[in-house]
């Protein structure tokens, strides 16, 4: 009697601790179910600018979290402009004139397309995971879901172009809901905002998803997801830079 | 009167004694401006490279532009006041330029650049074709591009290979484009060498999608030490939606560079003043013991001792006057040449002028007013060298000094 007792408090017990999962797992589920094998999804890229506005819509497919393509639909001016990442590199197709460019690294730094992503964003491999400190440190509410903020620190010895990064993940579905990135001196770079959660090839998702930069007023850019398919079939073929000009 | 005639003659009485103070004075005035010429030259040079490289002596953007030079900060060319900023006095050209960030690629190799651009009518050829040093410049309404010879070096592209442009154009659009590599530039200067390329305005403007398009007005002044009050008649004009800066504003390191220099120069100054003082002080020390004598003569026979005192300063005041004319008519033609023949540096130290981007050559500066400041410092220097031979005039005790 004494050992069933012994038995149940134990179950209880071990049940209530991994009902309160750790920093780590928390941003390691986060991040997975977003990769998935492979992903197909339709955007609409807006860029907001004080002097003007411009809409991109684009097709990106994705392997793991090395391999992506993306093609641009529209404007018409840049329309079939295909970017192909492989590991490190960015390959460029511009049919205007049917050249193939890979992105030097001195250019990594840029706006990509004009937007506020750089193109450094789209290379992130320096997983959250491995390379920062993690620690739950609130409870917080944003968009009415209820999140753990955690907030993360380089570890020693990494190479980090943040100096300290918080995210908002729900508690429910593990979506990052909101993402502040502070500079070494601890100045607010860049927020992130997840908006108007929807159910989106089996996943509930954040679909609007808005990037603004601190220091530059009247400057945002919105990522808005029409559509999205994890672990479809993708013809590897796809990730290479001979297949880009035949993805039109 | 008398006393001036008397000083005259004293003058030639003694012709080497005069000789030697004289000479004292003229190699004072000789070194002191041979020194502030190089040192000024070396400004002045500084000053020159960074405006012939695409500065400028003035500036106008939009406001803002300088701070965040994105083309949308640009400004349209039909809006700007270009005519009425020539009228005003001072200006030799007024230019547009319009210049942005992109990938040049050429093969498999590729690279981020300046793309910087000319306007064909206007008088900046000449300032790109000075660098040319193979082909020729982008013929207007042709796609052709010059770039420097270390970016073709890298990009393995040479004259007559076409080259892809890619970078974001205007509002966000994606700028990309085919330019034929129609000549070399040689800027002499690594960084620009290995990052520069220059095409016409208006091939510049129809790659970034936007016709009109300019980033600033670059003016080029007739006397540049007229800096401050032309920018201000230009700020009178342009109004407030612009910014108006000088190139002490646009390049402060530059600035700072040369302020440093010019402390520096006062130090090696103060220096090079402190051995002339102590060596015209030796002439002057020797002039007047040897006259103790007549000195005495002078006050036995009943000249006052104030005349005697006016004599000797009358007296040096003369020799000092010559000794700078002296000084400053030789050190002019040496100046002049060299401002012509500039000294041309070698090794390390050339090296380290290009590094900062600069020529490593020092043209001797001929501003008249090195001259006149420091023929009239030596001067001043020389008449309170004079206390000394009043001094002893008016301690002297006739009897002694005529006991020899």
């Amino acid at each position: 009697m004494k050992k069933l007792l012994f038995l149940t408090l134990a179950i209880v017990t071990l049940s209530f601790i991994s009902s309160t999962p750790t920093a780590d797992e928390i941003i390691k589920k986060a991040e997975d179910r977003l990769t998935g094998k492979t992903s197909y999804s339709e955007v609409t890229v807006t860029t907001i600018r004080p002097k003007y506005t411009r809409e991109m819509t684009i097709k990106t497919w994705t392997k793991g979290t090395d391999y992506s393509v993306t093609l641009i639909l529209s404007p018409a001016m840049d329309e079939g402009t295909v970017f192909l990442k492989r590991r490190n590199e960015i390959w460029n197709y511009i049919p205007s004139i049917d050249r193939l460019v890979k992105m030097p690294p001195s250019m990594l730094s840029q706006s990509w397309m004009g937007t506020d992503i750089k193109n450094d964003d789209l290379l992130e491999n320096s997983s959250l995971i491995d390379d920062y400190n993690k620690k739950i440190v609130a409870t917080e509410e944003i968009e009415g879901y209820s999140c753990y903020k955690i907030e993360l620190t380089p570890k020693e010895n990494v190479n980090s172009i943040w100096g300290q990064i918080i995210m908002w993940i729900s508690k429910a579905d593990y979506m990052q809901m909101q993402v502040q990135y502070y500079d070494e001196d601890n100045e607010l770079i860049n927020t992130f905002y997840g908006k108007s959660v929807k159910l989106m090839g089996g996943l509930k998702i954040p679909t609007e998803n808005i990037i603004v930069p601190a220091n530059k007023k009247g400057n945002k850019t919105k990522i808005v997801t029409t559509k999205r398919q994890l672990n479809i079939e993708v013809n590897d073929n796809i990730f290479t830079t001979q297949y880009m000009k035949r993805l039109n | 009167m008398m006393i001036l005639k008397l000083a005259w003659k004293n003058i030639w009485r003694n012709k080497r004694r005069t000789f030697i103070t004289l000479s004292a004075i003229s190699f004072a005035v000789l070194f002191a401006v041979m020194m502030r010429s190089i040192q000024q030259g070396m400004e002045e040079q500084m000053v020159k490279t960074s405006i012939e490289n695409n500065l400028g002596y003035i500036q106008i953007h939009t406001k803002g532009y300088w701070d965040d030079k994105l083309l949308e900060n640009g400004m349209n060319v039909p809006d700007l006041p270009i005519q009425q900023i020539e009228k005003l006095d001072n200006i030799t050209i007024v230019d547009p330029k319009l210049e942005t960030g992109m990938i040049t690629s050429f093969g498999y190799q590729s690279r981020g650049t300046y793309i910087l651009s000319y306007d064909v009518d206007k008088d900046s050829p000449k300032q790109v074709r000075k660098k040319l040093i193979e082909g020729k410049l982008p013929r207007d309404g042709k796609k052709e591009v010059v770039l420097g010879i270390d970016l073709a070096d890298y990009l393995d592209a040479s004259i007559g290979d076409t080259l892809v442009f890619l970078g974001s154009g205007y509002q966000g659009s994606t700028a990309a484009g085919l330019y034929v590599i129609s000549g070399l530039l040689d800027f002499h200067i690594p960084e620009l060498n290995r990052s520069t390329t220059y095409m016409s305005l208006s091939s510049l403007q129809e790659l970034l999608g936007a016709e009109g398009l300019v980033t600033s007005l670059m003016i080029e002044l007739n006397k540049p030490s007229k800096l401050e009050e032309t920018a201000d008649r230009i700020k009178s004009v342009v109004g407030s939606d612009y910014e108006v800066m000088t190139w002490e504003e646009l390049t402060p390191d530059l600035k700072q560079m040369i302020q440093a220099s010019g402390a520096k120069g006062y130090i090696m100054n103060f220096i090079l003043y402190m051995i002339i003082s102590f060596v015209m002080f030796g002439t002057v020390l020797m002039a007047t013991q040897e006259r103790k004598y007549e000195m005495g003569v002078l006050q036995a026979i009943g000249m006052r001792r104030r005349s005697s005192m006016f004599l000797v300063c009358i007296e040096n005041i003369i020799i000092s006057i010559m000794g700078v004319i002296v000084g400053v008519v030789a050190a002019s033609p040496i100046a002049y040449y060299f401002n012509h023949h500039p000294l041309e540096l070698q090794g390390d130290s050339a090296k380290a002028m290009l590094e900062i981007g600069i020529d490593p050559i020092i043209p001797f500066s001929i501003d008249p007013m090195i001259a006149a400041n420091h023929g009239l410092i030596v001067l001043v220097i020389s008449l309170v060298l004079v206390i000394y031979p009043l001094l002893v005039i008016k301690n002297l005790n006739p009897v002694s000094a005529m006991k020899l």
